[in-house]
């Protein structure tokens, strides 16, 4: 499986489709992409293509951490 | 029953030849979950039996209690004689341990409870509702069920989901386009212990989903994490910031502490092993 070495990568090629991000974390297979937001998300099409695009990583599934920042925003 | 058939000629064939098929059998006894597989095969079952079908839902801790009231009620529909048995796959510490051979104990467990009430109405046929499209997936279950030689006439027959969807709406069974749901264990990954709390935030938690509209999807349980699957086409109304919130708050209250969001959406039998290439 691969790491998450360099994370700038990982934020840049997100942001290239759109999703801006601020972190990764992993839990056993899963990788969460953290977003710097909730609001102004990409459409599901879009999700998945960034999903496709981070296959090289290894995780079985990746993700969007929804849970840990949202308190607070206005959503 | 309607006048004229809107299904596929070679579909109404298999149809009439299990029914057929069933009318020479006696009694039957039907594992009924109240699913579309298992309804239709208690359809055809009362059809060519009338009051010698019996279906029988076995009831445990991985049965969700929204899907037992909908086998009660499709059971109705139906007309078929319905009757409950308890049991519990957490009694065997090889479910619990759940490795990538659970569903064989449990199919095992279950069947020779069902196994128990046809004997007692001098039945030897059980059947299932396993279809033909249930052979390519990771499915040890279909092993316990061949053990147990459990009827299975939709497989026998080759009859693929779309056509047990075809059938079970020119019967008119108000199931016929009802998602497929599985046993709630199906959430866990393997080698995470099956548990009573896990199964009961893992149905709290798709019952927040159902709650907010959502049709197709489970809630996956990576060990307080919940990564859950929408269905593709319904993503896009997770993802409203709004929707994103009611969900997070929700699956947070059933017990979960911390929600994901997997960004492939639904896919059945996800957490499958995965098949060497």
């Amino acid at each position: 499986m691969a790491g998450l070495e360099d994370i700038d990568d990982l934020i840049g090629l997100c942001a290239g489709f759109g999703l801006q991000i601020r972190g990764a974390e992993v839990a056993g297979d899963v990788l969460q992409l953290v977003p710097v937001t909730l609001e102004s998300l990409p459409g599901a099409a879009v999700l998945g293509e960034i999903a496709e695009a981070l296959k090289p990583l290894g995780y079985r599934y990746v993700t969007l951490d929804i849970s840990s920042d949202w308190e607070g925003q206005d959503a | 029953m309607h006048e004229v058939s809107e299904i596929p000629v070679s579909v109404r064939e298999k149809m009439d030849a299990i029914v057929a098929e069933m009318a020479g059998m006696g009694r039957m006894v039907v594992a009924f979950s109240g699913g579309v597989d298992s309804s239709l095969v208690a359809a055809l079952a009362y059809k060519a039996l009338g009051e010698q079908a019996l279906a029988v839902t076995a009831v445990s801790e991985t049965l969700a209690g929204r899907e037992l009231e909908e086998a009660r009620e499709i059971a109705r529909e139906i007309g078929i004689r319905h009757e409950f048995i308890k049991f519990s796959e957490l009694d065997d510490p090889r479910f619990r341990e759940n490795t990538s051979s659970r569903c064989f104990f449990c199919q095992s467990m279950r069947f020779e409870e069902i196994r128990k009430i046809a004997e007692s109405v001098d039945c030897d046929v059980l059947a299932s509702g396993t279809n033909q499209s249930d052979t390519g997936d990771h499915r040890p279950g279909l092993e316990a069920m061949k053990i147990q030689k459990v009827y299975q006439p939709l497989l026998r027959y080759e009859v693929t989901k779309e056509e047990v969807r075809q059938m079970a709406r020119e019967l008119g069974l108000s199931v016929w386009s009802k998602p497929a749901m599985a046993c709630l264990s199906s959430r866990i990954p393997h080698g995470l212990e099956v548990t009573v709390e896990r199964l009961r935030r893992i149905e709290r938690g798709e019952e927040v989903l159902h709650g907010l509209g959502f049709v197709q999807y489970r809630v996956r349980d990576h060990d307080g994490l919940a990564r859950l699957e929408i269905a593709v086409e319904e993503l896009d109304r997770a993802l409203a910031p709004g929707m994103l919130m009611q969900l997070v708050a929700g699956v947070k209250a059933a017990g979960f502490e911390a929600v994901c969001l997997d960004m492939k959406g639904f896919r059945s039998g996800s957490l499958n092993p995965v098949k060497k290439k």
